[in-house]
């Protein structure tokens, strides 16, 4: 084809075998994008094998050694627990229900005071979580209890509402009584320095945050499911149990 | 007699080892022939950059593909094609064939007389002066050795554009080259 014509015929057999030296940047470029296909070889294939081997093994290890617990649930592997009377079921995983508060740190002080005898004045340590830290109550708000009374059935808990304007940090100040231990206490109180904490939320909800609260202490106290607040608005009825056991 | 012996060429030890991924098999194929396929890119592409970066990136299919040769021509001749085939994959990328007008390059050289002797290199930067359209077809037809029917496959136009775009481009460097007083046979 081609050869028939001279023109093509010379230009073709002129650059016959022509040559032009390439830059070694080409060769770098070529080079980089073929390294990654030599690992491509069968040994290999057994050295990454061996890798994923090695990181299951010791990610197995890692969670036998140490285990993943329920988060929020206080687990102290050293510590010893101590029976409560059983109807006092909380386990010290409610830190969102403040009015259950005060029998968190009779539970707490009761493992502390078995630790040591020698105290008198109980300070309540109130553990959220495993991980963050534990919040301290200074040693003035808090009152003096009298621990034979704690477990006695004559201790009633009251279910007065709580208007947070009339219970202030300092009425805590004195060495209360055990009526005192009524009182649920304020947010306040569990911080040091609890006045500036204090926040401007709206009234309105904090007096019904404390309602609510108040009232479903007393069915944690007894072990009664908890019940969920109420809303003025209309609410959709799901039968579950319908739904479960069909 | 047939052939009793099969005695594996060089050329199959290499292309055996490149097909392990032994890097200096590799570095070995390259040096043989990249010198030349620079050659066929600078043809189709003008600018040593642009000739380069398409070395690279066939040289680079050559590896990965390695596998599929299965060597029914020579070693040199499947790289060549994968170069050309790369070159206009470049030149496909950069702009549309054919649909633009383009000016011919005009250069100092081509309307005097060189002084030294002609060479190659004088010959591809003729080739280099062509218009994109000329260029292309008058490579892939008179160097490469396609006919028209495959040209119009592989760059989407029609057996008459190409043949059309070929006699122009001859026109152009006989031009060029009468100018120098290059005598061919005209048979």
């Amino acid at each position: 084809m081609s050869d028939n014509n001279p023109i093509d015929s010379y230009f073709k057999n002129s650059l016959e075998g022509h040559e032009v030296k390439a830059s070694p940047e080409v060769w770098e470029r070529v080079a980089a994008e073929t390294e990654s296909k030599s690992k491509r070889g069968v040994a290999w294939v057994f050295m990454r094998a061996a890798v994923v081997v090695l990181m299951v093994s010791v990610g197995t290890w890692y969670t036998a050694e140490y285990p993943i617990t329920e988060i929020g649930v206080v687990v102290n592997p050293t510590t010893t627990v101590v029976d409560g009377k059983p109807n006092n079921a909380t386990k010290g995983k409610e830190p969102t229900n403040k009015a259950a508060t005060p029998a968190d740190p009779s539970k707490a002080s009761k493992q502390e005071s078995e630790e040591e005898t020698k105290r008198k004045k109980v300070i309540p340590i109130m553990k959220q979580r495993q991980r963050s830290a534990p919040i301290y109550v200074s040693q003035e708000f808090v009152p003096e209890v009298d621990e034979s009374q704690l477990y006695s059935d004559e201790f009633e808990l009251s279910t007065a509402t709580l208007d947070p304007k009339e219970v202030s940090v300092y009425d805590q100040a004195k060495p209360g009584k055990v009526e005192d231990m009524n009182k649920p206490v304020t947010e306040s109180a569990f911080y040091p320095d609890g006045a500036e904490v204090e926040e401007e939320a709206d009234q309105d909800i904090k007096t019904k945050l404390y309602a609510y609260a108040n009232s479903q202490f007393d069915n944690i106290k007894n072990g009664r499911k908890v019940e969920l607040p109420r809303t003025g608005k209309p609410q959709l009825q799901i039968n579950l149990n319908r739904i479960f056991n069909n | 007699m047939g052939r009793l012996l099969h005695l594996p060429t060089s050329e199959e030890k290499l292309i055996k080892q490149c097909r392990k991924g032994d890097s200096k098999a590799q570095r070995e194929l390259f040096n043989c022939f990249s010198s030349q396929m620079l050659s066929v890119g600078l043809r189709y592409l003008r600018s040593q950059e642009d000739a380069e970066e398409v070395l690279s990136n066939t040289f680079i299919k050559v590896f990965n593909k390695i596998d599929q040769f299965k060597g029914d021509g020579p070693l040199g001749g499947w790289v060549r094609r994968i170069m050309v085939n790369e070159s206009l994959n470049f030149l496909k990328y950069k702009r549309n064939l054919f649909l633009e007008v383009e000016e011919e390059n005009h250069s100092a050289f081509s309307h005097q007389k060189l002084q030294e002797d002609i060479n190659a290199e004088h010959l591809l930067l003729m080739i280099a002066e062509l218009p994109l359209g000329y260029r292309t077809v008058f490579n892939l037809y008179a160097i490469e050795g396609y006919n028209h029917r495959e040209i119009g496959d592989m760059l989407g136009i029609s057996e008459n554009t190409s043949k059309s775009q070929l006699s122009k481009a001859r026109k152009n460097l006989q031009q060029k080259l009468a100018v120098n007083e290059i005598i061919y046979q005209e048979k």
